[in-house]
């Protein structure tokens, strides 16, 4: 090969590596300059991660800043994952050592959350929240088999009356999975895991409950061990609440009501649940709310057994042994309202202008004189509108309900507030209902429709296979004309219903009138009805909370005290059927005992209900919810009080027991903290009950 | 030891290069090993200096022997290299899923590192006595096969990445010796073609090729890393670290020890095979294309120790270096940008690995050799 072939191969080659080299940096330049922030992006994800750091929740105070909500510090077990040197041993040892004391803790289960967690291995492992000092000494003492396994001190939440005022506190509990985690605000942060509350005042006020988490910027490695910590964002603690509550008013009216459903499970053992609500009746705040059967939250912040499962979440039908503790009576259970309605009704015929509450009477012989006929718990007599609100007599409402007209009671009563939310600070809230002509030519008229269909569907079944099964033309013309007749028959029927079903009737009225029929409502729209009587038909916002305040003691928000409605009424009327229930508080009324402790010039008015419960399976002449409602003192009312005993047969000797107990503790009459004892009621005693 | 007529005629800029080269090569490898073993950081850089110490001795032994004995041995030693090459396929350890390792004393050698400098050597003196031969298929038959016995040694390890340097030592050197180009470029793109028409068969129909699955996923994910079937957990980890290395490493890098990349362990084999990924981290663009730049004056000048070397045979020997540190170079960096597939090629002296270096060691003796025993002029 001549110099020349080889200086002009060696050129080439000069060339090759001059190319390669070329693409090389051009590619090398385009991923560090054009590609670079995205992949700086990439690495800080790559090595930096952000541990959490649970920021303690803002506490709840009663209204004289006594506590009923706080944090506890708690010992966790958790396992920092990469600390473990052996994970099948440690797993092995620890279930071994917690297990005698709680059971679900296996090696499983201990494998189960790690494997939960195996993108977040830079953050411990909760295994088991607030363990006792024992399992604490316990594993310590076993530190050294136990490599990664910590002991973390956390707030927990803590409430230190345990079930006291529960359903109105709520409750906090992990966020289970992605799509509850949906529920809540994107923006902050919220986690799978994250202690959120779950209903009551927790729920309503978890925004500033919360607090805002602190966090550890942690440089990792790639496989997820922490390096060295960047920067610690301490956690900031949330808002403290402070409530219109009344903690002694509150634990008055829980022991009152224990002993009342205690006594009264001895003669009716469906008497289980109830709700009590107690109103300020100047301001709508409230002192006190409780519902049954009893609800203590710091059973929510654990893993709950099956036992407290069925307790307070039971599985099928309503049972009235089993109620379900969970819920909170006072504003998610509506209930007919019986004869506390009557005041409602009393109103609406005094504003239609056709009834004179002293000179008109009705005559009371045990039924009224319009079909239905619908009875009287008692012959009374001719009685006015003091005298029949003060014995509750049917007769004379049906009579006042018919002349008010159905239209004026439903206005009447939605002034009230009644069949709409109070838009109380809590969750959840049921608007009830008023019923009425138009939701009843609605509701029946669906109703109607839809068994309608069913019915020319079955017809046009039958009808269809005799017409195929008719072996002649003859017997086939007459399989289609007996099906046309059927048909006819039927679509007659069907107007015939529908005019009926869809049409207000006068004993719609009749039972509207005396709180039966489709009225529903809940416990707190009773109280606020009584409070607004009480306030001179001026409506308030009821409310639970006071002020929210920061952990540095300022006033973040202030909720001051609110009227939303002023009922559409003239106040002789509210004046006249505050007297009316001033009637049935002193002797002669049916809560006549209720008040017989309160000295006379406090007194009050009030009244009593028994309202069929409308359940199916019930028993119409055994199965009543006591109804109980109430205001204090008569002549300047402060105090508003509603409630009810699912199955408490009686107003005045369930729910009214309650409200003595409240009353007497609110005007010093009688300290039921100092002296608790089991109030015995002698039904004898009781006097006129309804 | 080393005359003084030798240190006057060597190619300094060659020397230089050489030095700078090796110099970047331990300070990077310093950086990129200290996190390797914890309780040693400086254990990778200790034997890597210990094998540069070695192979300058050996620099020296083979300044002082004349390679062009490796001419007049030449059966003998293709004959002992394929021998090699069979024994370690029967004794030789397995590591890092090659049978290509012997343990000699508590040292590792890589055959197949010094085989390709032996073949190097053998290869050139085949193709020099076929000078003005190589026209036809039928005439470069004989170096194919030649060649094509320690390359299927080498696959048997089996180690493609290697077998693929031995490829490019014999494309190179061949065109160098007068093989027709036009063949050779045939062969390369037709080569090229059947490789991919076998890849998609398999693909699609699942015809037989003679690798293991996680070894051909190995080889195509670098098309899209992402797509590995573990959504960039899998096959593609390495590709997708290496990117986010070099790309987070932006003009001027995060400094020595501040690449999260490599220091946290998100880029594996960050000493070894993957080295320039560690060198685009935490010296940036700057660092990389310096280390480019090097590479290429090296090379070029190799080159010219080519044009001017005394015989054929030198120049072929040569050509043979500059292939197989051009493919080791374009490959490497090629698979860290994801250019390339990864084969496990490593970075001359710049990579982890006591063989390796020994074997470049090697190779710049006898370049030296070729340099100083050149046609250049001496005063």
């Amino acid at each position: 090969m001549s110099p020349r072939e080889l200086q002009g191969k060696l050129r080439t080659c000069w060339y090759i590596i001059l190319g390669l080299m070329f693409v090389l940096i051009i590619k090398l330049a385009y991923v560090q300059f054009v590609q670079s922030d995205q992949y700086i992006t990439r690495a800080q994800k790559n090595s930096v991660r952000l541990v959490n750091i649970r920021a303690p929740r803002g506490e709840i105070y009663d209204r004289e800043g006594k506590i009923l909500v706080k944090n506890r510090q708690v010992y966790t077990v958790s396992l920092t994952y990469l600390k473990i040197t052996d994970r099948e041993k440690v797993t092995k040892h620890l279930a071994e050592l917690m297990n005698p004391v709680y059971p679900e803790i296996t090696p499983d289960y201990i494998n189960e959350l790690i494997e939960e967690q195996r993108y977040r291995l830079f953050e411990p492992i909760t295994v088991m929240r607030d363990v006792d000092w024992a399992m604490v000494v316990k594993l310590e003492e076993n530190r050294s088999e136990l490599p990664g396994v910590e002991i973390i001190v956390e707030p927990l939440r803590y409430y230190p009356e345990n079930s006291l005022a529960g359903h109105l506190l709520g409750y906090v509990h992990p966020i289970y999975d992605s799509k509850e985690l949906d529920q809540y605000d994107e923006s902050l942060n919220y986690r799978i895991g994250d202690l959120v509350g779950k209903d009551g005042l927790e729920r309503f006020y978890q925004d500033y409950l919360r607090g805002t988490d602190g966090a550890r910027r942690v440089e990792v490695d790639a496989r997820g061990r922490p390096i060295r910590e960047l920067v610690t964002q301490q956690p900031k603690t949330g808002d403290n609440l402070v409530l219109t509550l009344d903690r002694d008013l509150q634990r008055v009216m829980e022991i009152a009501a224990d002993e009342v459903f205690e006594q009264l499970q001895t003669k009716y053992p469906k008497a289980k649940a109830g709700s009590f609500v107690l109103l300020d009746v100047k301001t709508g705040g409230v002192l006190a709310l409780c519902s049954r059967p009893g609800l203590d939250p710091n059973v929510f912040t654990k893993n709950m057994g099956s036992e407290e499962m069925t307790y307070y979440f039971p599985q099928g039908n309503y049972d009235p042994l089993n109620p379900g503790a969970a819920s909170n009576r006072a504003i998610k259970s509506v209930y007919p309202p019986g004869s506390t309605f009557k005041p409602i009704t009393g109103m609406a015929a005094l504003a239609s202008g056709k009834l004179d509450p002293y000179e008109d009477y009705a005559n009371c012989k045990g039924a009224y004189w319009i079909a239905p006929y619908i009875g009287c718990w008692g012959v009374h007599g001719p009685v006015n509108y003091f005298s029949g609100l003060a014995v509750s007599c049917n007769v004379y409402f049906q009579e006042a309900g018919r002349r008010a007209g159905s239209d004026l009671i439903a206005k009447v009563a939605r002034e009230f507030g009644l069949g709409t939310k109070t838009s109380i600070d809590l969750p959840y809230e049921q608007s009830g209902l008023v019923p009425d002509a138009e939701w009843k030519k609605e509701i029946n008229g669906i109703l109607l429709d839809r068994r309608y269909d069913r019915l020319r569907k079955e017809l046009d079944d039958k009808h269809e296979a005799l017409i195929d099964a008719a072996e002649t033309s003859e017997a086939r013309q007459k399989a289609i004309a007996d099906k046309e007749k059927a048909s006819k028959a039927l679509e007659a029927q069907y107007k015939i219903d529908y005019k009926f079903g869809t049409t207000w009737h006068p004993y719609d009225t009749f039972n509207m009138s005396i709180g039966q029929g489709d009225n529903h409502y809940t416990v707190m729209q009773l109280a606020n009805f009584v409070a607004t009587i009480a306030n001179d038909g001026k409506r308030m916002q009821p409310y639970l909370v006071d002020k929210i305040v920061s952990p540095s003691g300022n006033v973040i928000k202030e909720f001051k005290p609110q009227v939303i409605h002023e009922v559409d009424l003239d106040p002789e009327i509210l004046e006249i059927t505050r007297e009316a229930m001033h009637s049935v508080a002193v002797p002669g009324g049916t809560a006549a005992y209720i008040f017989s402790k309160l000295p006379l010039e406090i007194s009050g008015g009030a009244k009593t209900g028994t309202a069929q419960t409308g359940r199916t399976g019930d028993n119409k002449n055994r199965d009543y919810h006591g109804v109980f409602i109430a205001y204090a003192p008569y002549d300047d009312p402060q105090i508003a009080f509603a409630g009810l005993v699912e199955y408490g047969y009686h107003g005045s000797t369930s729910a009214g027991l309650v409200a003595k107990a409240v009353f007497e503790h609110y005007f010093g009459v009688e300290d039921k903290l100092a002296n608790d004892l089991p109030a015995t009621v002698n039904e004898e005693e009781l006097g006129n009950i309804e | 030891m080393i005359s003084r007529r030798t240190l006057k005629v060597i190619d300094k800029p060659f020397l230089l290069v050489l030095t700078a080269l090796i110099v970047f090569g331990l300070v990077v490898l310093t950086s990129a090993s200290s996190d390797v073993n914890p309780g040693a950081p400086y254990i990778f850089l200790q034997k890597q200096l210990l094998s540069l110490v070695l192979g300058l001795v050996l620099i020296i032994f083979i300044l002082n022997i004349d390679y062009t004995i490796a001419s007049r041995y030449n059966r003998l030693l293709y004959l002992g290299t394929n021998l090699l090459l069979i024994l370690v396929l029967v004794l030789g350890t397995e590591m890092r899923g090659s049978q290509g390792w012997i343990s000699i004393g508590g040292l590792n050698l890589q055959v197949a590192e010094f085989a390709k400098i032996l073949i190097i050597l053998c290869f050139a003196d085949f193709l020099s006595k076929r000078q003005g031969m190589l026209n036809t298929l039928r005439e470069m038959m004989p170096c194919f096969l030649y060649m094509g016995l320690p390359f299927l040694l080498i696959m048997l390890q089996p180690d493609l990445g290697t077998a693929l340097v031995f490829l490019a030592i014999t494309m190179g050197m061949m065109f160098v010796a007068g093989a027709n180009p036009k063949i050779l470029v045939g062969i390369i793109v037709g080569g090229l073609g059947v490789i991919i028409l076998a890849l998609f068969l398999h693909a699609k129909f699942g015809m037989w090729l003679p690798l293991e699955e996680y070894q051909l996923k190995r080889l195509t994910v670098f098309v899209d890393p992402y797509n590995d079937g573990k959504g960039g957990r899998g096959a593609g980890w390495n590709i997708i670290q290496s990117l986010v290395a070099i790309g987070s490493g932006g003009l001027f890098g995060k400094g020595m020890f501040q690449g999260t990349q490599a220091q946290l362990n998100f880029l594996p084999e960050h000493h070894t095979d993957f080295i320039f990924a560690v060198v685009g981290e935490e010296f940036g663009f700057v660092g990389a294309a310096l280390l480019l730049l090097l590479f290429a004056v090296l090379l070029l000048r190799c080159i010219y120790i080519a044009y001017n070397a005394k015989d054929f045979f030198s120049t072929l020997v040569v050509m043979g270096i500059i292939s197989m540190w051009l493919f080791h170079i374009c490959e490497n960096i090629g698979m860290s940008i994801g250019l390339l597939p990864v084969t496990g090629v490593p970075l001359p002296f710049i990579s982890y690995g006591a063989s390796f270096m020994l074997a470049n060691m090697i190779a710049i003796g006898i370049l030296i050799s070729i340099n100083v025993k050149g046609r250049k002029i001496v005063f």
